[in-house]
């Protein structure tokens, strides 16, 4: 069931509808309200995909208590927990991709196996509740959350249907309690998570998949594009996937809200940094967070020699790109963004550059603006190798680029370059708050709703609803 | 808390009647860039390869999904083009005849032209009709049309207006799908008339005017009314005839008999040398075998090549008894 589509909006009426009528009872109603939600949301792809998380749900439910009660064998479950949520992401999502490089590796040495590979669909957002299911049963074991006793309320924090398949990756820590507590109606959280759903929206369908047919159009075809026509598909993917992406997280915080929860950010103006680390900082921030705190962190992190520091970025980097998907692409993709960082990491300067850009001023320095432009296009040339289908297409492509080829321009449209602007303007003059178009004087956030509604009809590219780019990982 | 939630319901509602009112009242509310992307790429190839081809075929998808041009080539030594589009109105069909015939783009040509029963179009609001059964973007931007249009009175203006709201929203929250899935009726994706953006550049003003024209013809419905039908396809031949244009009409198949029983009058009164018929189920036994059908409306390419016989050998039959020169 995808956000932006007629299914989903009667399944949030009817589940709002019912959430709040049950609320004046306890908080179990509630729970179970988001249970069946949840499970219907996510059956409705495939009902099948039901049974996969729920046997994760219960297997991290009784390992989880189990971390507890057994203080001796806690380290056997916690791997325990680690090895069935990594084998079921390995089975699902990279069997088959580990198995055909391992074919074409030895093909190269002119030795022949019989490749295996399993028929099998990849469930939506598994990457997405694994994660999330396994950071429950890390802090059950670091002693930084009690394992719950409350199955109904566990088994609604994993499939918690607003950020089930895309995220935000939830910390047990955070979202775990809220399941604990009565939800009470909030009108402020409310109109707040309208505006932030509206946002999201405007980001999905009126920026992500108006640039969809040009980077589509271009990408399929690059090898026959003039250079500008390359540049303007890369800087257009940009914009894709970060409208794409961070339009469903808005829509996933908004919609928590509305049921009275809250979600961590996800995204924070990603494309004003100043530099990669800060990027980082403001990409996908539960996914980088998660990262850092459960790989990077243990492995040793900053400290110790700056081979450890520089193999610790590179782990990290390249797993985050494997997270993404199962194809040498993403690999690269992360393999490059560790090269870009690494830089900063050496030289400890990856904290330079902590708070808003442009904190007093409206606009930015010099220094800054070359910094965010700069940051930008290594960012743009990373997503070359994220959207490609192989690496050596990611090559051929940035190849192109520098050969400054003449030719056809037809496709560079100034319509989605006009919107495009207005949309990264709204972006720069709102940087300072969590939710553009949002104001706590209700009347100025009831006219910008309405404002984006319009828009969203108007400029929205509305032919059927496309999905998510990131429901494929 | 009860009062804030109420308070909280009122100010959804308040949204969505505002951004429905902002959209009312906008006096330019309608797709950017408005084309019938397929009839469009269908008309500047036939522009493009205009000197070479002997015959063209217009109509619905009865033409499109039907008549294999290449076949139809093959069989009668013709250079054959099919411009039948998906889910086209007789109305538009003649219009687009016409429109085609006045630009000299049918000069010197055989012009197959569709016909179809006009009463399933009902006549005072058939923009509405067929904005919520097809869901065709196409025709709401037509109903929008007799928005603008000065021989529309003020009730026929809102009619028009909330069908054309009606079928965007629908199309645009995706009815379309629940259209496709659930009642299987048959799907035109084709039409993107309010795909905003879009990345090829087509020359729609041809469309434009089509539709402008399209827009007068339902004002001046009588035009084409049920009742002077067959007076309308006369005006149509003469007119052809002046470009020394041959126009063939071309009934054709379906098992609906109030369908039948407009047309075949009207059918029956033309002359020898201007009509083809393919709905004589005697003559014509594979319009009824199932294992051709694709689906209900449609036959597949055994049934669609089983009817370019058909409709060759018909041809034929005009051509060899010298009614057409």
């Amino acid at each position: 069931m995808l956000f932006n589509s007629f299914d989903f909006l009667i399944f949030i009426c009817i589940v709002y509808c019912i959430y709040w009528t049950v609320q004046k009872y306890n908080v179990k109603f509630q729970n179970i309200i988001v249970l069946i939600a949840s499970y219907i949301f996510y059956g409705w792809w495939d009902w099948r995909f039901i049974s996969l998380i729920f046997f994760s749900t219960v297997v991290d439910y009784y390992l989880g208590l189990s971390i507890k009660r057994n203080a001796q064998f806690s380290k056997t479950y916690l791997g325990l927990s680690i090895v069935i949520n990594l084998g079921l992401l390995g089975v699902f999502k990279y069997y088959n991709f580990f198995v055909s490089s391992w074919v074409s590796a030895w093909e190269q040495l002119d030795v022949s196996f019989n490749e295996t590979s399993l028929n099998l669909i990849l469930p939506v957002g598994i990457s997405f509740y694994t994660f999330q299911t396994l950071s429950y049963t890390i802090d059950v074991y670091r002693d930084k959350l009690e394992p719950t006793k409350d199955f109904v309320s566990f088994a609604s924090f994993v499939s918690f249907f607003p950020q089930l398949v895309a995220g935000p990756i939830e910390r047990a820590t955070n979202l775990l309690p809220q399941f604990f507590e009565k939800r009470r109606f909030c009108l402020n959280e409310s109109v707040k998570g309208v505006s932030q759903i509206l946002w999201g929206l405007l980001k999905k369908v009126v920026i992500a998949d108006n640039c969809a047919p040009f980077v589509n159009e271009i990408f399929s075809t690059y090898h026959t594009q003039s250079s500008v026509v390359l540049i303007f598909g890369a800087v257009l993917f940009a914009f894709q996937i970060y409208g794409d992406f961070s339009g469903y997280s808005d829509i996933a915080i908004g919609l928590s809200r509305l049921l009275g929860f809250k979600l961590m950010t996800n995204f924070r103006y990603p494309y004003f940094s100043r530099d990669i680390a800060e990027f980082w900082r403001r990409w996908h921030i539960s996914l980088s967070t998660w990262f850092r705190d459960y790989l990077y962190i243990p492995l040793g992190g900053s400290r110790g020699s700056s081979f450890t520091r520089i193999r610790n970025v590179i782990i990290i980097f390249l797993v985050s790109g494997m997270w993404h998907g199962a194809n040498w692409t993403f690999l690269f993709w992360g393999f490059l963004n560790a090269l870009f960082i690494l830089p900063l990491i050496i030289g400890k300067s990856n904290r330079l550059n902590i708070g808003i850009v442009a904190q007093n001023t409206f606009l930015p320095n010099l220094k800054e603006f070359i910094q965010i432009l700069l940051t930008f296009l290594l960012t743009c040339l990373a997503w070359v190798f994220f959207r490609v289908d192989s690496i050596h297409g990611g090559f051929d492509y940035i190849h192109r680029i520098f050969c400054f080829l003449e030719g056809n321009s037809n496709v560079i449209n100034i319509n989605i370059i006009a919107l495009v602007l207005a949309f990264v303007l709204i972006e720069w003059f709102y940087r300072k708050t969590e939710i553009p178009l949002f104001s706590n004087n209700m009347k100025i956030s009831f006219i910008n709703s309405s404002v984006v509604i319009v828009f969203i009809i108007l400029f929205g590219n509305l032919n059927g609803g496309s999905s998510f780019i990131y429901f494929q990982f | 808390m009860r009062k804030q939630f109420r308070l909280f319901l009122g100010y959804i509602t308040l949204i969505c009647i505002t951004s429905v009112s902002i959209l009312l009242l906008l006096p330019d509310f309608r797709a950017k860039s408005i084309y019938n992307e397929e009839l469009c790429f269908k008309v500047d190839k036939f522009t493009e390869e205009n000197d070479d081809i002997d015959i063209v075929f217009i109509g619905s998808s009865k033409i499109k999904h039907h008549l294999n041009d290449s076949l139809f080539s093959e069989l009668t030594n013709l250079n054959a083009f099919n411009l039948g589009v998906a889910a086209t109105n007789p109305p538009e069909s003649y219009i687009f005849f016409e429109d085609m015939l006045n630009n000299g783009l049918f000069n010197k040509k055989v012009v197959v032209l569709e016909v179809r029963a006009i009463s399933e179009i009902s006549y005072k609001n058939w923009w509405l009709e067929r904005s919520t059964y097809w869901i065709d973007d196409k025709n709401l931007y037509l109903s929008l049309g007799l928005v603008d249009s000065n021989k529309s009175g003020i009730l026929r203006k809102i009619f028009a207006r909330g069908s054309y709201m009606f079928g965007y929203f629908s199309n645009a929250i995706g009815l379309n799908i629940l259209r496709d899935d659930y009642l299987k009726l048959p799907s035109d994706s084709l039409f993107k008339a309010f795909t905003t953006l879009e990345n090829k550049v087509i020359n729609c003003e041809l469309l434009n005017r089509l539709n402008q024209n399209t827009v007068d013809v339902i004002d001046m419905n009588s035009k084409v009314g049920v009742s002077n039908h067959f007076d309308y396809l006369n005006h149509l031949i003469s007119q052809a005839k002046e470009k020394e244009c041959h126009l063939v009409f071309y009934l054709a198949e379906t098992n609906l008999k109030w369908q039948i029983n407009e047309l075949q009058p009207i059918f029956n009164k033309l002359p020898k040398r201007n009509k083809i018929s393919i709905i004589d189920m005697r003559l014509f036994p594979f319009i009824n075998d199932c294992s051709i059908k694709h689906n209900v409306t449609h036959f597949d390419s055994i049934g669609a090549d089983s009817l370019t016989f058909a409709m060759a050998k018909e041809y034929l039959k005009i051509k060899n008894s010298k009614l057409i020169r």
